[in-house]
């Protein structure tokens, strides 16, 4: 009898403990994002505040937000996606590259090349079963040497071009919503989604209760090329019409971070859509205060690069104490 | 317990071996040899009999000397079963601090140099260590930080050598023929030699790589084993930068951009030692170094540009790697 209470007291005070760390993590990233910003309102007063600058971070957040949800969605099943910036490098190219033919088509051809390219990593991670980082670190090479080769390092102009409309103003940020939107409603919403979760907490488990784990590996990594996709497309028309081959460096850390930041677990299975989204708007208001400060731009990187530290460290430490 | 863990990656050899078994054997323990050799023909033949000469060999070696030094360090992360992607870009700030810190002159430069590669190189031990940080998203973050600093020190400028510290080593030629470069090459591929093979420590990395719970179990210091090979590669880095300096004669931030440093595993892989820790060694990264040298020569020979090459490398990493998970799952279910 007594042994029964206590295991019923343990089990209370593991459950009620576990739903402490989760709310605890769920509520980390708005929190930071609220220490941030009050660090930057304190530090730059009106300026940070300000209306152009407000929109500034939103505008700012687009293209890194569409590669944090990519991002997401593979670090969900415990893989990792170091491609993202230069597939977006790459997909920039190829939008310019292929704007002759048609503003509807060099869409549909870029989407297309990414989710192939994400479809790739996809297959060498499941079928000849190499760890997610050393395939997706060596596509990040070749899509750099690709974006690099195909113009011989040069960029693609094509100033003039209806598609231009998309980098600018509220089309920009409906994209993200768009993108948002689908993913959401894929994650929260579809049979799929919960697969997503179930592959990332236990593959083997999801394996066994009948999810085909290669199906959705595959796809979350098609999703996360379609999303450098997008950003390419984005990134093509805000810089009006040009595609730089070294463009996104640094990006796949600050995909990274914000996911992190965003209380996702790295090992996978765990973590809500609207905490990646809030860590995508901390990293880009902390650049944004670094840019106010008039800090030097590469400081950026380094700042960024502690964050992703620290916020894996603690992280750990919330799981730990649990 | 030393013997054990020494002989830990050794295979078990059966008693009676077939004459085709044992054909296979030796063939496995030399493929990669062969493999070099066919290269090195092929380089010769493209380049009408001039590639196999000592004059170009040597100079072959002293190509790859900065990666080579760089990938010693990468292999006994490896073999702990970590990555380190932070190395490229080690090299990038420990050049550039060695040039901001010319005019102290060589030896107080070349100690701010290495005491930069191992504080990062610390860095990145202590967070995969105490910190429990997977290797690979610390050592992103630490490129990232690496980069970010050797731009931020630089200006974004190149520095060039004025105080000629780089070529301290360089301008004295082994047997008037062999440079510096290549001897100190060889030197740190011997030290970590030796650590790995006749130090208790090294028995530890493999330990560590083979299997970690087991390694804790047994009593070993998992943390100071993990903060030592990653200092030790950091230190790496930093010989690499003096010997990048020495080649070139100037240090940039843009040098944390160059694939063949930055992909530093990919001569790892090719010389055979296991991505997933505990097999391999640092004399089979010489000769992985050397089959992408050669390789990258070829290329050279037959006039692809450098930016193809790139993608070249990416690709053998992926194949090189698949092969090996290929042959390791084989090996499991025979």
């Amino acid at each position: 009898m007594i042994a029964t209470s206590g295991q019923t007291a343990t089990r209370l005070a593991h459950f009620f403990s576990a739903g402490k760390k989760r709310r605890f993590i769920d509520l980390m990233p708005w929190t930071l994002l609220l220490v941030l910003a009050t660090v930057g309102i304190l530090s730059k007063g009106g300026l940070f505040l300000s209306s152009s600058n407000l929109s500034n971070i939103v505008q700012q957040s687009v293209i890194i937000g569409i590669l944090a949800i990519g991002q997401f969605v593979v670090v969900l099943t415990g893989g990792i996606d170091l491609s993202v910036g230069s597939v977006m490098a790459l997909m920039a190219m190829i939008t310019g590259m292929s704007l002759p033919l048609g503003s509807p088509l060099a869409v549909g051809i870029t989407l297309l090349a990414g989710s192939a390219v994400g479809v790739t990593s996809g297959l060498m991670i499941v079928y000849a079963r190499m760890p997610p980082f050393i395939v997706t670190f060596a596509m990040m090479t070749i899509c750099r040497g690709l974006a690099l080769t195909v113009t011989s390092g040069n960029s693609v102009q094509v100033p003039e071009t209806p598609l231009l409309a998309l980098g600018f103003g509220w089309q920009k940020i409906a994209v993200w919503v768009v993108v948002i939107g689908i993913i959401w409603y894929l994650l929260n919403q579809t049979r799929t989604g919960t697969h997503i979760y179930a592959v990332g907490g236990n593959p083997e488990a999801a394996r066994v209760s009948g999810i085909n784990t290669t199906g959705v590996l595959i796809l979350v990594y098609a999703i996360s090329g379609l999303c450098g996709a997008i950003a390419g497309i984005l990134s093509f028309t805000r810089n009006g019409g040009v595609a730089v081959p070294t463009s996104g460096q640094g990006y796949e850390m600050q995909t990274i971070a914000a996911v992190v930041l965003g209380g996702v677990s790295l090992f996978g299975g765990e973590g809500r859509f609207s905490g990646a989204v809030a860590g995508v708007v901390f990293v880009v208001t902390l650049r944004n205060i670094l840019d106010l400060s008039n800090a030097d731009a590469f400081w950026s990187f380094c700042v960024i690069g502690v964050v992703l530290w620290i916020a894996v460290v603690l992280r750990g430490i919330l799981e730990r104490i649990h | 317990m030393m013997n054990s863990l020494l002989s830990a990656d050794t295979k078990i050899k059966a008693p009676n071996k077939s004459l085709n078994q044992r054909a296979k054997d030796l063939f496995g323990r030399w493929a990669l040899g062969i493999v070099l050799l066919a290269l090195a023909i092929i380089a010769n033949v493209l380049s009408h009999g001039s590639f196999l000469t000592v004059k170009n060999l040597v100079n072959v070696l002293a190509q790859n000397a900065v990666l080579g030094v760089l990938a010693v360090g990468q292999t006994l992360i490896i073999l702990t079963a970590g990555i380190d992607l932070s190395l490229g870009s080690i090299t990038a700030l420990s050049a550039v601090c060695l040039l901001q810190a010319q005019g102290l002159g060589f030896w107080p430069s070349l100690i701010v140099a290495l005491t930069v590669g191992l504080l990062a190189g610390l860095v990145n031990g202590l967070l995969v260590s105490w910190g429990r940080v997977p290797a690979f998203i610390a050592t992103l973050g630490m490129m990232q930080v690496a980069m970010g600093l050797a731009y931020v020190i630089s200006k974004g400028f190149s520095i060039n050598d004025t105080h000629h510290t780089g070529l301290l080593f360089g301008e004295d030629k082994l047997f008037g023929l062999v440079p510096g470069t290549v001897i100190i090459w060889l030197l740190v591929t011997l030290i970590a030699w030796f650590i790995t093979r006749r130090f208790r420590y090294g028995a530890y990395i493999y330990a560590v790589g083979g299997n970690r719970r087991t390694a804790k179990a047994s009593g070993i210091p998992v943390n100071r084993v993990l903060i030592f090979v990653y200092s030790f590669a950091g230190i790496c880095a930093a010989i690499g930068a003096v010997l990048y300096v020495n080649r070139n004669g100037n240090a940039e931030p843009s040098i944390a951009n160059i694939a063949t440093l930055s992909m530093s595993m990919a001569p790892v892989v090719v010389g055979g030692t296991s991505l997933f820790g505990g097999i391999g060694g640092v004399w089979k990264t010489i000769t992985g170094v050397l089959v992408l040298g050669v390789l990258s020569n070829i290329m050279v020979l037959i006039g692809v540009p450098a930016n193809p090459q790139q993608i070249v490398q990416g690709v053998i990493m992926l194949v090189v790697v698949a092969l090996f998970v290929w042959q390791q799952r084989r090996g499991l279910s025979h």
